[in-house]
């Protein structure tokens, strides 16, 4: 049963492409304003269930819930409220990225324009040149941007800190992540940068094969000394326990 | 605004400089085919032929690249990931390839049009019109082609591969249709379409394959866009929806095609009379199908006993080589009628010939054959000491050559439609022709032509059923003329309001028959030009045929549908076919 405060709730969820099973009776819950990381090594079916979650890939089996609707029948009324980052940002190369933001502006009812401008500051994102000139930390600035200047309820970013300089990377881990936290909206994360997300996420997730092996409060993981070796040691250590 | 409109406005404004591209290509495509081409009609022709292809091809194109393009280069996941359902998706590409195409087909009209203004003269303009409103029914087929090419661009990943694709999808459905269609007759079921039949079942096989690739779609897209899942989805429907569709299609064809004489659908079109006026033969088309080209039920009647017999479903009488008229029928000259294939008309099944008999009449089914079918073809509006042909000139148009035969003689009539501008009359040697607007007789031993009858503005010919006169038609008055002397047979009746014709016969009368134009209330006259008798009857206006059966009557549809007989002063003598 969904707690009251869970924004996502996932039951004996499967996906299976042709004959091999991705994620297999999966369980999980999102706690309402934290910012989970969720980790596992490639292909364990992160992405698959991030794209479950809103409603762009149906389930084989099991219940989902997301911000109490249903992705599947809901999908257009939920992604309203969604924002996500997929792992792939493709658009028209010869629109530029102000008009992309302004085409993906009319989607949106809550889109804050302020906070588009902001948050383009904060990124160091130039709307004038065609999405073909942009290198591919822009593109994912601009991604960023589309996914968060409508003030989404839950961000689900997939890879989000890919292609970034140093410094996208922490202003999009401290700034735009930590100022989602403060402000209480629930970010769920998928990243093979360790330390990127020790420097955001409060509660990890482990996802080995097809299941939540894992699901805990960062310090938990983290058991010595500094948080980045510990996570990443944390992580090492519950594979090998899941391979014997 | 609706997503919807927010999705098509965003495609056209990514599409623009393929859609400017593909006006310029149409505008060179036109411009060469005016460069190009010589003459008046060719070049009309070959414009409008562009027009068509140019709009097929711009809709071909822009359906196939509505999925395809942005399927492989991932833009339909971004897209998709918005808050849009994805039957807004879908219906946002439908109303993109809709409007760029209907844009590109008015433009390239708007082109063609222009090109004639710019290079054309009124009378390239009129066949430019006359050309490309042939081209009108074929405007059902784009929206199949487009619907079979956005349901191929969901399963590729390239325009030019979901292209070729739809082309081999639409020849997959034409080759199942034509298997099933054999398929049912042999259990006897005629499934093949009339044309409006055809438009109305592209329409529906258009929405069909569009919603099968609306639910191919959302379905895949539901599964993180796999081709394999769209492509399960599109193909179990569409078999189940052919079959049905195969068969449905077919139950309402046979009923539409069959027709009894009794029917309110029955519409009489045509009839031929045995010589000695004991038999008649009529054919009948469904009111549904009434047309050219649409099938007719051939009966048999017989005027004393009232006995029928169908002889051929579908059918066709087979009448003067020349004229409209029918070709009366003995057991020297039996009655001809091709009996056509119930799946299509346009094929020839048997040919059928009808001897009449002092009782009854016999049939004789012959396989169909073209020599024999050429031996067939007959006029009676020709005497025998001529023979006429006629022959395509280098300039599109027709010649007529007259043949004496005896002598040897040839005479070309360059310019001339055969009997209705050239018509050889009872005396040997002596032709009647409409040269320009005077009627003259030509002599063609020695050339010398006089003068019958001058005209007046547009002036036409019309022969007799056996050719012994003519109606000379103009402006002014209609004017009926015997063939071989000249001689005026009545005084003239005026053109305006009235249209006179002749009356079929199964003899030599020259019988004419009066009717007011646009004054369905006002009876018909008819005019026994050698007997001078004149009486009135009320016709079915949507069933003209009047047939004289020679010292018996008339035969005609009345105004209530009934066929009836009258004599030969106009009195009702019996009801053949009560409705």
């Amino acid at each position: 049963m969904r707690s009251a405060a869970s924004v996502v709730s996932v039951r004996g969820l499967s996906v299976k492409f042709a004959r091999r099973t991705v994620l297999d009776k999966l369980d999980f819950e999102l706690v309402a304003g934290s910012v989970t990381a969720l980790v596992g090594e490639n292909g364990v079916g992160k992405s698959t269930l991030l794209r479950v979650l809103v409603g762009a890939l149906a389930a084989d089996e099991g219940s989902v819930r997301v911000l109490g609707l249903d992705p599947m029948r809901d999908g257009a009324r939920l992604r309203a409220r969604v924002g996500y980052v997929a792992d792939r940002f493709e658009v028209a190369e010869r629109t530029t990225a102000r008009e992309w933001l302004e085409f993906v502006a009319r989607f949106y009812p809550t889109w804050n324009l302020a906070e588009q401008r902001r948050l383009c500051e904060l990124l160091e994102l130039e709307l004038a040149p065609r999405v073909a000139e942009l290198s591919k930390g822009a593109r994912a600035k601009l991604a960023l941007v589309a996914a968060l200047a409508h003030e989404p309820e839950l961000l689900l970013l997939d890879e989000p800190f890919s292609g970034l300089d140093v410094a996208a990377r922490r202003a999009v881990a401290s700034a735009v992540i930590g100022h989602l936290r403060e402000a209480g909206r629930t970010v769920l994360v998928v990243s093979h940068s360790v330390a990127d997300l020790e420097r955001v996420a409060d509660r990890v997730a482990l996802l080995e094969a097809g299941r939540i092996e894992r699901h805990d409060e960062l310090e938990s993981f983290a058991a010595h000394g500094r948080r980045g070796v510990d996570l990443e040691a944390a992580l090492l250590g519950a594979k090998q326990e899941s391979c014997s | 605004m609706s997503s919807v409109l927010v999705l098509v406005r965003q495609q056209l404004r990514e599409s623009r400089t393929s859609s400017i591209l593909a006006a310029l290509a149409t505008s060179a495509a036109l411009g060469f085919v005016h460069a190009w081409f010589p003459g008046p009609a060719a070049v009309s022709e070959a414009a409008a032929l562009a027009i068509g292809v140019l709009a097929a091809l711009w809709t071909l194109y822009f359906a196939s690249d509505s999925f395809a393009g942005d399927s492989a280069s991932g833009r339909l996941a971004t897209l998709s990931v918005l808050p849009v359902s994805s039957r807004a998706l879908w219906a946002s590409r439908l109303c993109f390839v809709a409007s760029t195409s209907l844009a590109q087909s008015v433009w390239a009209i708007f082109v063609g049009y222009a090109c004639q203004l710019a290079f054309g003269d009124a009378r390239s303009l009129e066949h430019f019109d006359t050309a490309l409103y042939g081209y009108v029914p074929w405007a059902f087929a784009l929206p199949v082609l487009a619907a079979a090419a956005m349901l191929a661009s969901l399963l590729v990943e390239s325009a030019l591969a979901a292209m070729v694709s739809s082309l081999l999808l639409l020849s997959g459905l034409a080759a199942v249709l034509a298997a099933l269609s054999r398929f049912l007759a042999v259990a006897g079921v005629d499934v093949r379409p009339s044309a409006g039949i055809a438009a109305t079942g592209a329409m529906l096989l258009a929405l069909m394959v569009l919603a099968l690739g609306a639910h191919s779609f959302a379905r895949g897209q539901r599964c993180l866009g796999a081709r394999r899942v769209r492509a399960f989805h599109a193909a179990w429907p569409l078999g189940v929806l052919l079959c049905v569709a195969g068969v449905a299609t077919a139950a309402e064809h046979r009923r539409r095609v069959s027709v009894e004489l009794e029917s309110p659908r029955a519409v009489m079109d045509s009839a031929s009379a045995s010589s000695d006026g004991a038999y008649i033969a009529l054919a009948v088309r469904n009111l549904l199908l009434s047309g050219d080209g649409s099938p007719a039920n051939v009966w048999l009647l017989d005027l004393e006993t009232g006995r029928r017999e169908l002889l051929a479903r579908p059918g066709r009488l087979l009448d003067d080589r020349y004229l409209r008229y029918s070709l009366p029928w003995s057991s020297e000259k039996p009655l001809r009628v091709l009996q056509n294939n119930p799946l299509d008309f346009r094929e020839l099944n048997s040919l059928i010939e009808v001897t009449p008999g002092s009782a009854s009449w016999t049939v004789n089914k012959l396989p169909a054959n073209a020599g024999v079918l050429g031996s067939w073809l007959a006029t009676r509006a020709v005497p025998a000491w001529a023979s006429v042909e006629r022959k395509h000139d280098k300039r599109g148009g027709f010649s007529t050559i007259v043949v004496w035969t005896e002598r040897g003689i040839e005479r070309v009539f360059p310019d001339t439609l055969a009997l209705h501008q050239v018509l050889p009359t009872s005396v040997a040697g002596r032709v009647l022709w409409l040269r320009q607007r005077e009627l003259v007789h030509h002599d063609m031993d020695s050339g010398a032509e006089t003068l019958v009858l001058r005209g007046e503005g547009r002036t036409h010919m019309s022969p007799s059923p056996s050719g012994s006169a003519v109606l000379v038609s103009t402006e002014v008055a209609y004017t009926a003329v015997d063939a071989t002397t000249g001689a005026v047979l009545h005084a003239p009746w005026p053109s305006k309001g009235w249209r006179v014709t002749w009356s079929d016969a199964n003899d030599d009368a020259r019988v004419v028959q009066l009717r007011a134009i646009g004054r369905p209330d006002v009876p018909s006259r008819i005019i026994d030009l050698d007997r001078g008798v004149q009486f009135e009857i009320d016709p079915d206006r949507t069933q003209p045929f009047l047939l004289r059966i020679a010292q018996r009557g008339y035969v005609f549809v009345r105004a209530d549908g009934d066929l009836v007989l009258v004599d030969l002063q106009g009195r009702l003598v019996k009801v053949l076919v009560e409705r």
